[in-house]
């Protein structure tokens, strides 16, 4: 299995076998193409056929996941009086042209049934058809395309039974103090959030569910940073690792010695053959590949 | 539990979802291209387009801090196509009133449509010089206010749309309390008709905007909805149909 996972301009990707032991992974690394345009037809045809030839791989299965960035998040707040289905078009039909729904599929998922809330996602149809094109060239199989932290969600279900804690929080932290949270209760999405934080204001640019929970995990944060090492009460548990960017924070708060927080890195869980694990915080970025071992108790 | 994936076709997922995209069937044979050429070729093919963007991106951010310093400056920001704070629907009216006034002959209304996400003005004339008029005179009007979409070379409509909250920002749903638009309609001795989730009403361009003033003056917390466009043939000019949209009739 081949888990490529797009985070701006640059491309990790993970293989794996399956072995008696668990998936076991023969070879990561990072692609970057800055001098191409991604908007080039081919260019998924170019990713993954360097991807393969580097690393001398005979056909194997692909997952892929996008940069958030690629794709654009709406919420809808349902009705008991209506279907949800009928909302949704109704809201669409609202809310945009027929040029947006021609360029876009939405895909909505419901958060929590208390909350009457869906989760939309808006995807480019080019993309999905650049990357089923890219298939249909080298007679490849995708089995699913997902998208950055949800991915990493993924990653964390199964590289490290998250779904063990009554809550957690995957926390993707960016480039210019740029993070997005996801929190999950009961195994239940509850929160989207993107953030951009500095020394004296939060701004949530995106917020999709329940506002309280990622409150108490900014407040948390601040303690931290005000010097408390005290366990985040916002959630049992608190998997973070890197997008873009410097990985400085991201070291400094999972060696702080805070009791629930973790690196999420399927590197620090996953048995490696013959190939060196590297630096633990600089290679996170391949949390996102979690999409790859969707199902799979490791 | 959750999980995304973007094979799936459009609409509400459900657990177990788990679409796949494989031609692995359609041939056993496979014969991988080199890469490293086709890339070459790729970025010999992109490379001046890189160089014109690197040049536009270089302008813009000038552009850019020229009118963040301008508008720093001033007392008021002006609106333009990239500013984000919604338009009330009594402001929207006024931009509506205000273009309507500066028509020139053979230029006609074709539709205003409002929402609390995006609103859109299109005017129609069979004559691309009169439309290029009213563009001109709007542009110097409004300055940078909304953006012009459509071909007036070959087509014959000229859009305005602002969109003051992209997709990615959260929408709330807008319900439109369908008693609030009769009160007013009935008080002011209009006939309406109820017909698939909305009130329409067929009034002169000065009473919409009456109408439009005694919502707004309610207070009240929810948002409408509306459009307006010309009733039947084109050149009535005077009647317009205002359409409220709803979903409940709470």
């Amino acid at each position: 299995m081949l888990a490529i996972a797009q985070i701006s301009d640059s491309f990790y990707y993970l293989h794996w076998i399956p072995s008696d032991r668990g998936p076991l992974v023969t070879q990561f690394g990072e692609v970057s193409f800055s001098n191409i345009s991604q908007k080039e037809p081919d260019y998924y045809s170019y990713l993954i056929q360097s991807i393969l030839q580097k690393l001398q791989l005979e056909l194997p299965v692909f997952t892929f996941t996008l940069d958030s960035s690629e794709v654009l998040f709406s919420q809808t707040n349902t009705h008991p009086e209506f279907s949800s289905e009928e909302l949704v078009h109704w809201q669409l039909k609202q809310s945009t042209d027929q040029q947006f729904l021609d360029s876009y599929r939405v895909l909505s998922y419901s958060l929590t049934d208390q909350e009457n809330i869906l989760l939309n996602i808006h995807i480019p149809n080019t993309k999905i058809q650049s990357i089923d094109q890219a298939m249909k060239k080298i007679y490849g199989e995708m089995r699913s395309i997902c998208v950055g932290i949800f991915s990493a969600e993924i990653g964390a279900r199964s590289w490290m039974n998250a779904g063990k804690y009554g809550s957690y929080i995957i926390w993707r932290m960016g480039k210019y103090n740029s993070d997005q949270l996801l929190y999950v209760k009961n195994n239940e999405l509850v929160a989207y959030c993107h953030s951009k934080r500095s020394i004296n204001s939060l701004k949530k640019m995106t917020l999709i569910g329940d506002e309280k929970v990622v409150d108490v995990f900014f407040e948390d944060l601040n303690n931290f940073h005000s010097g408390s090492t005290d366990p985040f009460k916002s959630a049992e548990m608190v998997y973070v690792y890197q997008g873009e960017g410097k990985s400085t924070e991201l070291k400094k708060i999972c060696e702080s010695g805070i009791d629930n927080i973790r690196l999420l890195n399927p590197l620090s869980v996953l048995k490696c053959e013959e190939v060196s694990k590297g630096n633990l915080y600089l290679n996170s970025q391949l949390a996102e590949t979690g999409v790859s071992f969707r199902g799979i108790d490791v | 539990m959750f999980d995304v994936n973007l094979i799936n076709p459009p609409g509400i997922q459900i657990q177990g979802d788990n679409h796949v995209i494989s031609y692995r069937d359609n041939t056993p044979k496979r014969d991988l291209l080199n890469p490293s050429e086709q890339i070459s070729a790729l970025i010999k093919r992109t490379s001046s387009k890189w160089k014109w963007i690197r040049y536009s991106v270089f302008f813009f951010a000038i552009a850019t801090l020229g009118i963040i310093i301008y508008t720093s400056l001033g007392d008021t920001v002006k609106s333009g196509s990239s500013e984000r704070a919604p338009l009330s629907e009594v402001q929207f009216f006024t931009i509506l009133n205000s273009m309507y006034e500066l028509r020139t002959n053979n230029v006609y209304l074709e539709i205003a449509e409002y929402t609390t996400i995006s609103s859109s003005i299109a005017f129609v004339s069979e004559s691309q010089d009169m439309l290029n008029i009213l563009a001109h005179r709007i542009e110097s009007e409004f300055h940078h206010t909304g953006w012009i979409s459509g071909d007036l070379v070959t087509g014959g409509r000229l859009l305005y749309q602002w969109v003051p909250a992209l997709i990615s920002k959260p929408i709330q749903t807008v319900y439109v309390s369908k008693n609030i638009i009769l009160d007013i309609v009935k008080d002011m001795g209009l006939e309406c008709l109820i017909e698939n989730n909305a009130i329409s009403v067929v009034v002169p361009m000065e009473l919409i905007e009456d109408i439009l003033e005694r919502i707004d003056s309610l207070n009240h917390t929810l948002s409408i909805s509306f459009r307006i466009a010309p009733v039947e043939e084109i050149d009535a000019i005077h009647q317009y149909k205002l359409v409220f949209e709803y979903l409940t009739d709470k």
